[in-house]
């Protein structure tokens, strides 16, 4: 299995080391993250299914609502979702979609959509990998929209109270524009990892680390913390460094409550010119 | 008057004391009528011994010039010692002796210079006495016509004129040949005549199954309508009888001789127009009693929503109709029958074997007529006082003459306009006398029209007829008499009307019948100016005419083809012009401007003298001259891009004030618009662009120029901002390749562009304007949603776009 793994990982470095051209990816909100506890933590957690095998959780689902790039797009999504496992096996589903201002002179409002669907297996106690298989269309005009298909591939391990995941993300063929050739999707190599660490009985933190290299050639990191309290009430902040890749620079803060089965989250953007005031909420169960 | 030059000898001179006037042998005062009516009497011109001669023998009561048979003599100029008056004599022959005998007796007399016997004078008559022809300038033009084109100048930018004594050359034909004869009919195909009119009944033919006839609803009741009388006024006015105008055939009342007779064929009341079928139907009446000419002055609707001018559209769908076929073999059978029987031999008496069919040529100003253009037809153009096309007036290759159409604007009623008319050159005539409920008429008034030159050919065509017609003669021959008797020399060939009606050219030359052709043009000049080629010769004699009548000037391109032309026989490629001499006499310079040349382009010239029965003179020296170089059209001024402010807003841009050709060609122009997306309307007339905005975004106006052979073209930017609340704009959206962004004013900007995700993919400071946009390359960009953040003139602007 080790074998495996570093084979898929040394390939998938050949292929975004060749991956220069061109410099914009298409449907580039297939990197975005929906997850308020996540983009709170600088957008650290690795939307993978690969980690469900290991994650103890049997059943969660949620909804969420996001504001992004208000100063500029006004673009809302709306997310629904839901995972479970069972045995050695972890599956989920998943739906958003996004509308953003009318075009400047015209009476039409573009539309994102983006479902997806993955499945995971835990090979040992320790180690998991998953797949998770993607859907994404932009209609961008009444006559003239976009769609692809992309898949994550991830390796996930959890030791105790830390955890990685390795993978490629957003991998697919590519978009024709009707004008000028054909784009990438924004597929990258990710690493990710995070550590739990209590404090106390009734403090728990952790943090959690990122780092993605786009086929496009240019890297991006994210760093987050998060703290429990009696584990009812969560406080994360982070900081995500997108450099010249997909997703720019920002600042993010948020809260988490969970009270019983159902679990609240909430993000705030800041610092970050181009996704100032950008904020998400989410409402869920976990059993 | 032919003049007789004396070297004569000297009589003595004996001394003598001097008398004023001495009467050698006195007469009784009916001697002296008697003399004066059967003797000869002569002016010499003595040297001044001879004249002290004269001086003393009458003092000694001798009688010097007894010996040459001289009764009576005595001076000039009785008081006169300045300049020579005192040496002029009148002197008086006996009984018996002859004119011929006193010259040769003169010529043999010593002392005496010069001899001229008096000739007899008599009043002009040629000018009648109706006391409106002196505001006739189309018939005889003294040049005291002033002409003020003020109002049609301003109103419709044609180039004021000048009166050039442009006329119909008709007073030698009334002097010298004819007034008209009342064996010429002419039918006039129009509204109905006044036949009661004062000034025209006598010359008339009367409604009735065999005369005038109504062809709107087919009886015999002629209403008098304006237009009508004043075309029939115009051919037919009785003349010479003291009251109103004066017609170019109207005979002379005074000296009892009629004119012409009008045959009123009525197509139009007040209400109503003849349809098409009986309009030929009025065409063939004339032919069927006993009209030689058949005269029309109405056609067919071009200006299809009567708004008074035919745009392009309109003239395309004109352009399209033909002459209907029943109204073409109306005008067949006129020009087949008139003055025939039925199996078309000329009839007796009839002046002339077969009719002839005037048409005006309309008054819309374009270059098409369908029933002018039917090649049998005589089309008429219309020219003004300064031989110059009438603004209003139809032209074309089609168009066989020009005459008197006048100018001006509207029609005036009455004597109170008659200066004000008078002055901007319309045609004065009759009117009729009835009264309407619109209109108050008074007998006589100023129109203008191809419908008011019309007439004046069939007045000439009438006078011609009535001079040359008879057994034999056909109206082929007559049309050529017209034709080639009128003048080339006033002709423009950019819009050609046709040469200018003669009518004394025309005549003479049907009447002049010579053996000895002219000499040929000895010496011209040629000197090119743009497209044009200025010729100048000198008037050559001619043995038997004293001059040439006139010259026919072959040119062209091709020298091989010219070679090979001579006047009777023209090869393709060469062109003929013919310039009647006209007062000029033998050895006079004229002149000749030939236009419409092409450019850089090697012409050959030959000319060649003719006479009035046609002789030509050998072929002149042919020569070449070369026209200069083309230059293109150019730019006035490069015109600044047109910023238009919301939809519905428009601007008129003088497309043909932009452009300046120093070769002063005349410039045609064409204007499209290029946009993205339907930004502008354009409505082009060929002299102005009217563009409308549609919706906001960036089109282009793309204006050229063109002399005819060179083109210069402008694009003139056009911006319409569609919200007027917004300074910064982008465009085209969606967009593929470029993205223009623009801001109303030039100041610094800040331009920003994210992806849907946030990721900034295009970001620059920079300064730039409506005029003067940003352009961003969209074309690395993968199609999707993208945000345009504008930061100008403290303000911030976002955008939506969508790449494709």
């Amino acid at each position: 299995m080790k074998k495996i793994s570093l084979t898929l990982l040394a390939g998938i470095l050949c292929l975004a080391a060749s991956a220069q051209e061109p410099v914009s990816e298409a449907l580039p909100f297939m990197q975005m993250d929906f997850n308020p506890s996540s983009i709170a933590m600088g957008s650290t957690r690795i939307p993978s299914a690969a980690i469900l095998p290991l994650s103890g959780t049997k059943l969660a689902a949620g909804v969420a609502y996001e504001s992004y790039m208000p100063e500029l797009s006004g673009t809302q999504y709306v997310s629904g979702g839901a995972a479970g496992t069972y045995g050695k096996f972890g599956a989920s589903i998943g739906f958003t979609r996004g509308t953003g201002d009318e075009i400047t002179g015209e009476r039409f409002t573009p539309s994102e959509i983006l479902v997806n669907a993955g499945l995971s297996y835990a090979v040992t106690p320790m180690i998991a990998a998953g797949v998770n298989v993607k859907y994404a269309k932009e209609q961008l005009l009444s006559n003239y929209s976009n769609n692809a298909v992309a898949a994550d591939v991830f390796v996930a391990g959890k030791l105790d109270t830390f955890d990685f995941a390795a993978g490629v993300s957003s991998l697919g063929g590519q978009v024709e524009s009707e004008s000028t050739g054909k784009f990438n999707l924004p597929s990258a190599v990710t690493l990710g990892c995070g550590y739990l660490y209590d404090l106390n009985d009734e403090i728990c933190l952790s943090a959690r680390l990122r780092g993605d290299y786009y086929f496009s050639g240019n890297p991006a990191a994210g760093l987050g913390i998060e703290g429990w309290y009696k584990g009812m009430f969560a406080v994360r902040a982070g900081y995500h460094y997108g450099g010249e890749s997909v997703i720019p620079n920002f600042a993010s803060a948020g809260l988490g409550a969970r009270i019983g089965e159902f679990t609240f989250d909430a993000a705030y953007i800041f610092a970050s010119e181009a996704l100032m005031n950008s904020f998400s909420i989410c409402a869920g169960v976990r059993f | 008057m032919k003049r007789i030059l004396l070297i004569a000898c000297l009589l003595a001179a004996a001394a003598c004391s001097v008398n004023e006037e001495r009467v050698v042998a006195p007469r009784e005062e009916k001697e002296t009528t008697e003399q004066e009516n059967t003797t000869v009497s002569a002016i010499i011109e003595v040297d001044e011994n001879f004249a002290a001669g004269l001086e003393a023998a009458t003092k000694s009561g001798e009688s010097p010039l007894e010996g040459l048979g001289a009764v009576h003599y005595e001076r000039v100029f009785p008081y006169a010692r300045k300049a020579g008056l005192h040496l002029y004599y009148k002197v008086v022959f006996d009984e018996g002796v002859t004119r011929t005998k006193a010259g040769e007796m003169l010529v043999a007399a010593d002392g005496i210079v010069n001899a001229e016997f008096p000739r007899k004078i008599k009043k002009r008559s040629a000018i009648p006495n109706d006391p409106y022809f002196k505001w006739q300038w189309d018939l005889y033009n003294d040049m005291s016509l002033k002409l003020d084109c003020t109002q049609s100048s301003s109103r419709y930018g044609i180039t004021k004129f000048t009166n050039q004594g442009a006329d119909m050359n008709l007073l030698d034909v009334w002097e010298k040949y004819t007034v008209g004869s009342s064996d010429v009919i002419v039918s006039v195909v129009d509204g109905g005549v006044d036949l009661k009119h004062p000034d025209l009944a006598a010359n008339c033919i009367p409604a009735g199954f065999e005369g005038s006839k109504d062809f709107v609803k087919n009886g015999y009741t002629i209403l008098a309508d304006s237009h009508g009388t004043h075309v029939a006024g115009t051919i037919a006015a009785v003349r010479n009888n003291g009251i109103g105008v004066a017609g170019i055939a109207g005979g002379d009342y005074a000296n009892g001789i009629p004119g012409v007779k009008i045959l009123s064929c009525q197509i139009f009341t007040d209400d109503d127009g003849a349809s098409d079928s009986n309009t030929a139907a009025a065409v063939k009446w004339g032919a069927d009693h006993g009209a030689l000419i058949c005269q029309n002055s109405w056609g067919y609707y071009a200006d299809e929503d009567e708004d008074g001018e035919v745009d392009a559209k309109e003239l395309q769908e004109f352009k399209k109709e033909t002459i209907p076929s029943f109204l073409s073999k109306a005008i067949d059978y006129f020009i087949k029958y008139a003055g025939c029987d039925n199996n078309g031999n000329q009839l007796p008496g009839s002046l002339m074997k077969g009719g002839i069919v005037c048409f005006a040529a309309g008054n819309e100003a374009i270059d098409y007529d369908p029933i002018c253009a039917y090649e049998p037809v005589l089309a008429v153009g219309a020219g003004t006082a300064g031989y110059t096309r009438a603004y209003y007036s139809n032209y074309g290759s089609w168009v066989d003459i020009c005459a008197p159409g006048g100018d001006g604007l509207g029609s005036g009623f009455g004597p109170e306009y008659d200066e004000q008319e008078y002055s901007r050159g319309q045609i004065f005539n009759l009117y009729a006398t009835r009264k309407t409920d619109d209109y108050d008429y008074t007998d006589y008034g100023y129109m203008s029209g191809t419908s008011m030159a019309c007439p004046h050919v069939s007045g000439a065509l009438a006078l011609i007829i009535s001079y040359l017609g008879g057994p034999g003669f056909t109206n082929t021959e007559c049309k050529r008499l017209l034709l080639e008797g009128a003048d080339g020399s006033h002709t423009n060939s950019s819009q050609y009307v046709g040469p200018w009606v003669d009518v004394t050219a025309s005549i003479e030359l049907g009447a002049t019948h010579s053996d000895i052709a002219p000499d040929k043009v000895a010496d011209y000049t040629l000197s090119a100016v743009r497209k044009t080629v200025d010729l100048a010769w000198k008037v050559p004699a001619d043995k038997d005419d004293a001059k040439a009548f006139g010259i026919r000037i072959l040119y062209g391109s091709d020298e091989t083809a010219l070679r090979a032309s001579s006047p009777g026989s023209i090869k393709s490629g060469v062109i003929s012009r013919d310039v009647k001499v006209g007062s000029n006499a033998a050895g006079a310079t004229m002149n000749l401007n030939i236009d419409c040349l092409q450019y850089s382009t090697d012409y050959f010239f030959v000319l060649y003298a003719y006479d009035r029965s046609g002789n030509y003179s050998e072929a002149s020296e042919l020569k070449k001259v070369r026209t200069p170089d083309n230059h293109a059209p150019a730019v006035r001024q490069e015109p600044e891009g047109i910023l238009l402010y919301g939809t519905g807003s428009g601007e008129t841009v003088p497309v043909a004030s932009l452009f300046t050709d120093q070769d002063g060609d005349e410039l045609s122009f064409e204007c499209t618009s290029k946009e993205a997306g339907d930004v502008i309307s354009l409505n082009f007339d060929g002299r102005s662009a009217k563009i409308t905005a549609r919706k906001g975004g960036a089109a282009e106006l793309r204006i050229t120029a063109s002399d005819g052979d060179k083109s210069t073209g402008i694009v003139i930017p056009v911006l319409v901002k569609g919200d007027l609340s917004d300074l910064a704009e982008t465009y085209p959206n969606p967009v593929t390749t470029d993205l223009v962004i623009r801001t109303e004013k030039s100041a610094e900007t800040y331009v920003r562009i994210v992806n849907s995700t946030g990721k900034t993919v295009y970001e620059k400071t920079s300064e730039f304007s409506g005029f003067d946009p940003l352009i961003v390359n969209m074309t690395g960009l993968a199609p999707g949603r993208y945000s345009v953040t504008i930061r100008y003139g403290g303000n911030t602007y976002h955008k939506t776009i969508v790449k494709v």
